[in-house]
């Protein structure tokens, strides 16, 4: 692992996770080591300081590094001091980093322990927040939390409204029976112990069941009616009602506690109130004050406590904790919130009783919906939206799909006139008679019946659904569904045509006719010996009995087929190239007897033995067929790339194979350019086809001296990535180079046709310039030498004013030329009367002789 | 032989030379691109690739790639990559070692005179190393010239006849500074200069990409952090760089944010990128009010043009609030290829005053020529002269005598004209003192201050003093600054006039270290 990486790990992304608060320890942040020497110290925050820089790439470190940059730079004067040789202050700061380090140890938990008050409870979100505020990470707030035995959990989530909608009532009459509460008026003196009632009732010697309602029930029962047991029935109404009676319990309690913490209660107050007064087992009231405490935000009280309500849609509730628990003199913000609520309310209240005059049922849903969007838990509203039917959808048509999947039966409808509310429709099949209801039949999905029972008539009803409630069923029906024979298939052959298919069970039988004639057949399929070469149109229907047992045929499915002699294959074939086109072939074939025949062209060896017989599709997958003119004896193609001609002939949605031929492409080597370049010639040629390679083969010296004929293969890469071909030749030596094309077939190697190209020899003749002659009449004389006697066709001799040599004739003016010079020889010439700097050059215009100059300072004059 | 301008961005760069008509033009590289992204990826510890490809495999081996390297120039930070570490100059070398190979490819001929440009702000020791980057690429540096100055030649070729005031304002990839030039007469003067090398583009998407890894979180709150994958985080710079860029046309983009296998489709409104980066255009404005306001004080109030230059000069935003701020009607003048071609003029102009101060007449009027310049504009440019300013302050530290506290004390002063010298007389503090420390401080804050904290150290060296010497004994130092902004240190003995043997490193590389790098790194394939 290098630096980076390590430092990162062990410093960068604990300071992270801490809220991007670099580490106090100097040790751990500059990464020091005891006991501190001045150069390794420069050396270490050194270091330190390009990982922040190169960190800072990072955009998660930035902020981080940037501030670990601030604090360095208040640092800068204790590292400078070190570096210099005095590691005093760095050494008294470090122990005051230990020392602030403990302190933010010690002010995390002194927070902490103020934060869980007497509870001894925080949950997970503080712990973190005070962490991160005191600059220290979340997991070692945990640790501290345990050290300081502090509890750390989520505040237990406590019901916000009452199980039981006359809750207040029950309170009133348990108030009156003077009751602590539900459990007291249940079990009286039966409960001794304490009470655990968060995760379900428990308490020691009681069960709270329907039993123990009942005999609450029966106890009061046979006591004499007085204004009491009126209380006690209230409170047994309660009981018995709906909801939970432990729910009703936790209610029952958490509200008393609640009322207390309103009434601004201290932690411990609702400790004690929650252990003696009301008998809680220990761990359950601490769970119990912790959750109220944190109910509101920290204590918000009565006001946050209805905006929460608010907030979440339960006006209702909030309405009914103004009217129970809000004292005159509760805060300004609780009185108008609550305010709030009742307006609500009344406006919802309202609108719930024109509801329920209204005889228009789209109406009173829209009129509940309404009130259920003021207060969302208005009681009775939701209950009666649900009961109001919408109208019926007004007519229903079903039609009998054939697929090739197999028969069904679609329905359509137009959706109900009602629009308020999400209404959705039920659909329900019945065989014999009308469904009367939306519960009365086999229920559809979608609208479509995928298999309907085969010739009995059927019913299908619509029923519109808002909620619970349903609209009286359309009707439609009834439908028969009578399929045809499925999946039918006629096939030809020589003189004979096969019919086969699947006949529904339900079906009596099948009735097949050609061409109006009835034609014998089974259950499952026929045969019959027709003539060649014509069409027969066939009609097969499938026979059902009715409920009377009279015969019914359905339309039928109508199939075709043209029964046909097999094609015969052509046995031979010969291919020769066409004089007139290099790319095109003569195949020449004895026509087959039956059939026409066509060329196709595949890359592979033909996988089917000759005079197979396989259906045209499958074989026009495989092949190519290659376009064809008729020519005398049989077909000029033009194949266009290597591999198999083949010859297969077609008649009837059949084809027989026949010969093939192997034809591999390669055309000559175009434009072949072969140009001399000192001792090499420089070979280009337009790459011929497709061909893998090509053979070069040069002879050196005149054709008929016997001298060998070198030869090379030459791949497309090599070719193309040198830019050409550079083959090594004498200068003065002709060279002939041929190209051709070459490829392969199967095993062995095959050769185009080949082009050629000759250079000619060059022979190079140096030359010298010698100045001569009496200073009143220099000369100049031009010596020519060469390995081999020659003669050059014309020499010019050229002069360049100025620095800049001559590089072709043209460049200067002539001196002289001389025609037809023999070599080795020399000619002379008055040396010209100009004033420097010149340049003096020969050029030869001859095709086979090249001059090869002399040194530079004896063309140049410079002055 | 040909002579190029360099502009070494922050996140791209770009050279240019001046064609047969004596014009500037760019050189594509060879992806065929005007500019090259100032990205180098490592594919191995001797296949460098710079550029498009380096970017885009940011995405996939961001471990082996560097970017943001200007950043660095000046300062002693190395990366470590497949086990070498590369130093801010040599991983600048090999950007342009890039752009001189494709210019060589492109132009036929090889580029080896080159002047390179910097920001304005850039200071002695990033001036230095990137002269130093230029050697180690195997290049002849003829100068260093400050973007601005570039950007001013640029204009004043374009607008010719005309003496005028211009506020240049360069935000660029990854810096931004603004300087106040006066065009007179053919002659190029800069007034006074400032700046901010840690602003530019690049913090503009920075901000892209911490609000678009805030709302991935948002929408994915179970999701890891993009930030913490630094190939989402590359992917998401790379995102922000385009959303940035199509928001200078569109008013509204959308990013499609994928990390962790899920993906969260964030819209970006003009509006919203223009909240994020508010403070960064703030910073902006701010700096050049503080330019204009050194500008005043330098008697110069009016302004004829406000000259936008650097890429990030293309959001509609930044010349909406300069015209509003500063009530000047901003000019967006090729903002991208501006400073290369600027420089390549300068490198051009330059070499020709070169001949002809050395007596080359012949030499510099073919070369002028070749460029098909007149006599009259041959004339111009011979005596055309650049007056820059210092960016920043300059000076030693010095140990009083008495307490022994150490101060910065400052010879050259930040807006000075240059080239300045300035000498001044300091005394050894012992006897027999055999040599004395020096430590060139240049100013870090945007005003000078005397305390060694708010100055950096960018140079020190020795002076040997001979032997036997009483204590007070005197010598002088001479602080030269030259016109590029390059730093020289000379020391004469006061007693014979001698010279004295004083050996001054600016920057983070010897001369040694510079030539080792050059001969390592011209092993190195770079493509």
């Amino acid at each position: 692992m290098n630096t980076d990486e390590e430092y990162r790990r062990a410093v960068l992304e604990p300071a992270r996770a801490a809220g991007d608060q670099p580490p106090e320890d100097l040790r751990v942040r500059y990464m020091l080591r005891e006991p501190l020497e001045p150069a390794a110290v420069a050396a270490a925050v050194k270091q330190v300081r390009q990982c922040w820089r190169r960190a800072r790439g990072q955009l998660k470190y930035r902020r981080l590094v940037d501030r670990l940059e601030a604090e360095h730079r208040e640092l800068a004067a204790v590292f400078a001091a070190a570096e210099r040789g005095d590691v005093r202050p760095l050494a008294e700061r470090l122990r005051g980093g230990r020392e602030r380090d403990e302190r933010r140890r010690e002010a995390v938990r002194a927070r902490l322990a103020d934060a869980a008050g007497a509870l001894r409870m925080v949950t997970p979100a503080e712990v973190e927040a005070i962490a991160r505020a005191a600059g220290v990470p979340a997991d070692e707030g945990r640790a501290l939390a345990a050290v300081e035995r502090i509890d750390v959990r989520e505040p237990d989530r406590l019901p916000p409204t009452a199980p039981y909608a006359a809750y207040p009532k029950v309170r009133e009459s348990l108030d009156v029976l003077g009751r602590r509460h539900l459990p007291d008026f249940l079990f009286g003196e039966r409960l001794t112990g304490p009470m655990r009632v968060l995760d379900g009732f428990a308490a020691a010697g009681v069960t709270l069941d329907a039993a123990a309602v009942e005999a609450a029930v029966a106890a009061w029962a046979r006591r004499s009616r007085d204004t009491s047991t009126t209380h006690a029935g209230t409170i047994l109404a309660g009981l018995r009602s709906d909801a939970d009676p432990s729910e009703l319990v936790r209610y029952d309690i958490v509200e008393r506690l609640r009322e207390r913490a309103r009434q601004r209660a201290s932690e411990r107050a609702l400790l004690r109130f929650a252990m003696e007064d009301l008998g809680i087992e220990p761990g359950d009231a601490r769970r119990l004050v912790f959750a109220i405490v944190r109910e509101s935000g920290g204590g918000g009280g009565v006001a946050a406590r209805l905006r929460a309500l608010l907030d979440a849609g339960e006006v209702y509730a909030a309405a009914e904790m103004a009217d129970g628990g809000l004292d005159n003199d509760a805060p300004d913000e609780a009185a108008v919130l609550a305010a709030e609520a009742r307006r609500r309310v009344e406006a919802a209240v309202r609108l719930r009783e024109q509801a329920a005059a209204e005889t228009d049922p789209d109406r009173a849903w829209r009129l509940l919906a309404d009130a259920l969007r003021l207060v969302g838990d208005l009681p009775g509203a939701a209950e009666l939206q649900r009961r109001l039917p919408p109208e019926p959808v007004p007519a229903v048509r079903a039609d009998v799909d054939v697929t090739a999947g197999g028969t069904t039966v679609r329905l359509f409808f137009e959706p109900s006139p009602s629009t308020a509310g999400d209404v959705r429709y039920h659909v329900v099949r019945r065989r014999d008679r009308p469904p009367r209801g939306a519960a009365d039949g086999e229920p559809l999905v979608g609208g479509r019946d995928e298999r309907p029972p085969v010739n009995a008539p059927l019913y299908y009803a619509v029923t519109a659904v808002r909620g619970e409630a349903a609209s009286a069923p359309v009707v439609t029906g009834p439908v028969v569904v009578r399929p045809e024979p499925a999946d039918v298939a006629v096939a030809a052959g020589d003189g004979v045509v096969t019919g086969r298919w699947r006949l529904p069970a339900e079906a009596a039988g099948v009735r097949v006719t050609r061409d109006g004639h009835r034609v014998p057949a089974t259950r499952d399929g026929f045969s019959e010996i027709v003539p060649n070469e014509a069409t027969h149109h066939y009609l097969i229907a499938a026979v059902y009995l009715d409920a009377d047992g009279r015969e019914v045929v359905t339309p039928g499915v109508r199939r075709s087929a043209a029964p046909s002699a097999p094609p015969d294959p052509v046995f031979e074939l010969a291919a020769a190239p066409d004089p007139a086109d290099p790319d095109a072939l003569f195949v020449r074939f004895d026509p087959p007897g039956h059939g026409t025949v066509e060329l196709v062209l595949t890359h592979e060896p033909p996988p089917w033995p000759r005079s197979a017989l396989l259906p045209v599709a499958e074989l026009r997958g495989v092949v190519r067929r290659l376009p064809s003119d008729p020519a005398p004896g049989g077909l000029r193609v033009r194949p266009g790339s290597a591999g198999w001609i083949m010859a297969v002939t077609v008649a009837g949605g059949f084809a027989a194979i026949g010969a093939h031929h192997r034809h591999v492409h390669l055309p000559p080597p175009g434009r072949v350019v072969a140009d001399r370049r000192g001792g090499h010639v420089h070979l280009g040629f337009d790459w011929p086809g497709d061909a893998a390679e090509v053979e070069v083969a040069f002879r050196v010296g005149r054709s008929g001296d016997g001298r060998p004929v070198t030869r090379r293969a030459v791949t497309r890469a090599a070719y193309d990535t040198q830019g050409g071909l550079r083959l090594p030749v004498p200068e003065d030596e002709p060279v002939e180079v041929t190209v051709a094309a070459v490829g392969t077939a199967g095993d062995g190697r095959l050769t185009g046709p080949a082009v050629s190209a000759r250079v000619a020899a060059r022979t190079v003749v140096a030359y010298e310039l010698v100045r001569g002659g009496p200073p009143w009449r220099r000369s100049l004389t031009v010596r020519l030498s060469a390995g081999r006697a020659a003669r050059i066709g014309r020499l010019e001799l050229v002069l360049r004013e100025g620095r800049v040599m001559p590089h072709r004739a043209g460049d200067g003016e002539t001196v002289q030329v001389w025609e037809s010079v023999p070599v080795p020889g020399e000619v002379t010439v008055d040396l010209p009367r100009v004033a420097g700097p010149y340049w003096l050059r020969c050029f030869a215009d001859d095709d086979v002789i090249e001059l090869g100059d002399p040194p530079v300072r004896s063309l140049r004059v410079a002055k | 032989m040909a002579v190029y301008g360099i502009d070494l961005g922050t996140t791209y760069s770009c050279i240019a030379s001046i064609d047969d008509v004596g014009r500037p033009a760019v050189l594509r590289n060879l992806e065929g691109t005007d500019t090259t992204p100032s990205v180098v990826y490592f594919e191995s510890g001797d296949n460098v690739v710079v550029g498009a490809t380096a970017k885009d495999t940011a995405v996939l081996d961001p471990g082996n790639v560097v970017s943001l390297i200007k950043r660095d120039m000046g300062r002693d930070v190395t990366r470590r990559i497949h086990g070498i570490d590369f130093k801010p100059e040599e991983l600048s070398a090999f950007i342009l070692l890039k752009l001189a190979t494709d210019a060589r490819t492109s132009a036929g001929e090889e580029a080896r005179d080159v002047v390179i440009t910097v920001p304005a702000y850039f200071g002695a020791a990033e001036r230095d190393a990137t002269h130093k980057a230029g050697r180690i690429a195997g290049l002849n540096v003829i100068d260093i010239v400050s973007e601005p100055i570039a950007a001013a030649i640029t204009y004043g070729v374009l607008n010719p006849d005309a003496d005028r005031t211009i506020l240049v304002y360069d935000l660029g990839g990854g810096t931004f500074d603004t300087t106040v030039i006066a065009l007179r007469g053919g002659h190029i003067e800069v007034v006074c200069t400032d700046g901010d090398h840690e602003l530019g583009g690049a913090d503009w998407d920075a901000r892209i990409v911490e609000f678009l890894a805030e709302r991935f979180l948002a929408e994915h709150p179970g999701a890891s952090d993009p930030l913490d994958d630094p190939q989402t985080e590359q992917q998401l710079r790379r995102d922000a760089e385009d959303a940035k860029k199509s928001l200078t046309t569109r008013t509204v983009h959308t990013v499609r944010v994928m990390h962790d296998g899920r993906v969260a489709a964030v819209e970006l409104t003009r509006e919203k990128l223009e909240d994020l980066t508010r403070d960064l255009l703030d910073r902006t404005i701010e700096i050049t009010g503080r330019t204009l306001a050194t500008a005043a004080e330098k008697g110069v109030h009016d302004y004829d043009d406000l000259v936008l230059v650097g890429g990030s000069t293309k959001m509609p935003v930044v010349a909406a609030r300069l015209e509003t701020e500063l009530g000047l009607r901003a000019r967006l003048q090729d903002p991208d290829l501006a400073v290369a071609k600027g420089a390549a003029l300068y490198a051009f102009e330059e070499t020709y005053r070169r001949l002809v101060r050395e007596g080359a007449a012949e030499r510099a009027e073919e070369m002028a020529n070749r460029a098909g310049l007149s006599a009259e504009q041959q004339r111009q440019i011979a005596g055309r002269t650049i007056r820059t300013v210092a960016s920043h302050a300059f000076g030693i530290v010095v140990v009083d005598r008495e307490t022994g506290e150490e101060s910065v004390a400052h010879l050259v002063h930040a807006n000075d004209e240059l080239p300045a010298a300035r000498s001044e007389d300091f005394f050894t503090v012992f006897d027999d003192q055999d040599s004395a420390d020096v430590r060139v401080m240049e100013q870090a804050g945007s005003v000078e201050s005397p305390d060694l904290l708010d100055n950096n150290e960018i140079a020190a060296g020795d002076i040997r003093i001979p032997a036997g010497k009483r204590a007070g004994w005197p010598i002088e130092v001479t602080f030269q600054l030259d016109a590029s902004g390059l730093l020289n240190v000379a020391a004469v003995e006061k007693e014979k006039g001698e010279r004295l043997d004083l050996k001054i490193d600016v920057g983070g590389m010897s001369e040694e270290e510079v030539e080792r790098s050059r001969t390592a790194l011209s092993r190195v394939q770079v493509s």
